[in-house]
């Protein structure tokens, strides 16, 4: 029995590392923390759901055209109302995103209304049997997205000349800036990737979960435990912090009761702050004395 | 002749064409001289309309002036800790839900006075936040800040499934608890002036220059002896006190509780956008702010997906074009306006008052 909540968890830990992997991007780069992360997820969501209701495509098909509309929209974000904030600090940036999560979520409920909304799928409510364990089709898929994300950001990262700019622009964005790289499209482009993979995350989410307009701050949280637990920032991290999370909400929940995952989840997340505020593979946070 | 027996002669024609030369200029020169007894003077003025508030409002507009007067002091304590401090917590709904509950529960099961348990659940509230300051004060920016969500979350959760307050159905009050509007009403604006008094005088204290130091540069701070812990610790709990409180009168007014509103996020959204938009680290932004979003609130309240669209939109613009909130703002206008009507004084009006001058030294 234990086995099998360990190889769910594993699997439902690839879920989270997908829409975990744009906010660890986005702080990496831009020391920014993104408090409408769940309604870009949400968002995609939503996007997704109006091209399959209009075009006969399957939703994780449909990502080709939500994908580039994702792209826009968080270059654009980064661009005009993001990028001349970052000199303010980073409350400035907190209170900016927060009111961007404001008006998207007000947006879905005057769009699409308050209902929980699903993606539908063939494979939505089938599964796989691995080593005697039934697990659900759409987290098998979440996991191998997870690792084509992460290991192709990092290749992207690091063998590309765009990615080279990219960390010397984390780096140092004034050193950066003076050798010529433009660190202000950078950092749309940054953006516009993390949105895109939140937009991979968010298809996701409305396979195998429901989603609605409020939906988003609760993902917001489950990438937080994530990405604090793998290291913000680190994409590495993201990955094994994910699957780490996915792990011991299942077998946790397991043990004490499905209505306390929630609790358990969130208690951790303190819990990781006060023991080990770096994470895993972060770099060192400072602390006061 | 002496000065006194010539008086009565020579002042009385000049007070009689003094306002009819009083131009635009001397006005402003007069604001900007007596700028701290309009401050006062308006201060008083606004109290003794809020103390005699039951005499002319209906039971309606009471309800509604409890809620703004509670917006006020939730706002107003927020900014304590996340304008003056720094510390941007996403945590403060913990404190408005401990307080609602502290008081519900203890109205419930003991037979405290109904006024102690207000005070007791500032005190919960003050403790919740002692821990919560010793478990995170130590974690900066934005690590605090999910810290302090976490933990309100955290907390959500558990009251969702622990049986003694109802769980996720909540508690209903005693009909003891209810009273009449206008001692919620006076509670509320007492509550309001106490929180309005402390921060104001916390804030200009050395206590108040501690703890914006430490905002402003931490190590800078650490260098002349200011050790931020326990600066910050009593900063949150203070902070945590009066939204404790808050939470109670709340948990009065509406008579039942249940842990989804009593701990939801958007008390803490609220308080954040009512100070933003008032302007952040100032004493009178979170009142303004309050009024803003309270009066958006109650204009759109058939379409509040309308308000909070509104209110998201004004966030956006406040922070990328006057940081300072709408309080700096107006501030700003006027002081520029003052100054630029003091520059304008024209060439002829100089010589005006300059003859002026000479009759006067003429008479006397």
């Amino acid at each position: 029995m234990f086995f099998y909540h360990l190889i769910d968890g594993f699997f439902l830990g690839g879920l989270y590392v997908t829409i975990a992997v744009g906010l660890t991007l986005v702080f990496g780069v831009m020391k920014m923390v993104n408090l409408a992360q769940g309604e870009f997820l949400i968002g995609a969501a939503y996007l997704a759901y109006t091209v399959t209701t209009h075009v006969n495509l399957d939703p994780l098909l449909s990502l080709i055209i939500v994908v580039p509309i994702m792209f826009v929209i968080g270059y654009a974000v980064q661009r005009v109302i993001l990028n001349p904030l970052i000199k303010r600090g980073q409350e400035t940036l907190l209170v900016a995103t927060f009111g961007l999560a404001l008006i998207a979520e007000t947006a879905f409920a005057l769009v699409f209304g308050n209902n929980t909304l699903a993606l539908n799928a063939p494979y939505t409510l089938t599964g796989i049997t691995i080593f005697g364990d039934t697990v659900r089709t759409i987290y098998v898929i979440a996991f191998v997205a997870a690792v084509l994300m992460v290991v192709g950001m990092y290749l992207i990262l690091t063998r590309l000349r765009f990615g080279k700019a990219v960390r010397a622009a984390a780096e140092d964005p004034a050193a950066a800036a003076s050798v010529g790289i433009d660190v202000p499209l950078v950092y749309g482009v940054i953006f516009g990737v993390a949105a895109v993979l939140s937009a991979v995350g968010g298809t996701l989410i409305g396979l195998s979960y429901g989603f609605g307009p409020t939906s988003g701050p609760e993902w917001l949280l489950r990438s937080f435990v994530v990405i604090v637990l793998g290291g913000m920032g680190s994409l590495w991290g993201a990955l094994l912090g994910g699957i780490l999370i996915g792990v011991i909400e299942e077998v946790t929940a397991s043990i004490v009761g499905a209505q306390f995952r929630d609790l358990i989840v969130f208690a951790f997340l303190v819990l990781i702050l006060i023991i080990r505020p770096q994470g895993l593979f972060g770099k060192k946070v400072s602390v006061a004395k | 002749m002496t000065l006194s027996d010539r008086q009565p002669e020579s002042i009385p024609p000049e007070s009689m064409e003094q306002p009819a030369k009083r131009t635009w200029f001397e006005m402003m020169r007069a604001l900007k001289r007596s700028g701290r007894w309009i401050k006062w003077g308006a201060l008083v003025l606004l109290l003794l309309l809020a103390l005699l508030g039951p005499t002319y409002l209906s039971v309606f507009e009471l309800t509604l002036a409890f809620m703004l007067f509670n917006y006020m002091t939730l706002a107003q304590s927020w900014n304590l800790l996340g304008g003056y401090g720094g510390q941007f917590s996403l945590g403060h709904s913990l404190f408005v839900g401990a307080g609602s509950y502290t008081v519900a529960v203890l109205l419930l099961h003991t037979g405290m006075p109904l006024y102690l348990t207000l005070l007791v659940s500032g005190g919960v509230a003050s403790g919740l936040a002692a821990i919560a300051a010793l478990l995170l004060m130590r974690l900066r920016e934005v690590y605090f800040t999910i810290g302090s969500l976490g933990l309100s979350v955290a907390a959500l959760t558990w009251m969702i499934n622990w049986s003694y307050t109802g769980a996720s159905s909540g508690l209903s009050l005693p009909p003891t608890a209810a009273l009449d509007y206008t001692a919620l009403y006076y509670l509320s604006l007492a509550l309001l002036v106490l929180t309005m008094v402390c921060i104001v005088l916390l804030v200009r204290s050395p206590f108040g220059l501690r703890l914006m130091a430490i905002r402003d540069d931490e190590e800078a701070a650490a260098e002349l002896g200011v050790y931020s812990l326990p600066v910050k610790l009593t900063t949150f709990t203070i902070s945590a006190f009066f939204v404790g409180v808050a939470g109670g009168l709340i948990v009065l007014n509406n008579l039942s509780i249940e842990p989804n509103s009593a701990f939801s996020l958007n008390w803490v959204v609220t308080m954040i956008i009512m100070t933003v938009i008032g302007g952040i680290a100032t004493s009178t932004g979170p009142l303004i702010g309050a009024v803003v979003v309270f009066t958006l609130q109650q204009a759109l309240q058939g379409y509040q997906s309308w308000s909070t669209l509104l209110t998201g939109v004004l966030l956006i613009l406040i922070i990328r074009l006057a940081p300072g909130g709408i309080w700096n703002m107006l501030i700003n206008g006027f002081q520029r306006l003052i100054e630029i009507s003091l520059k304008l004084r024209p060439a002829n009006q100089q010589s005006t008052s300059q003859r002026e001058e000479d009759t006067v030294e003429n008479i006397v």
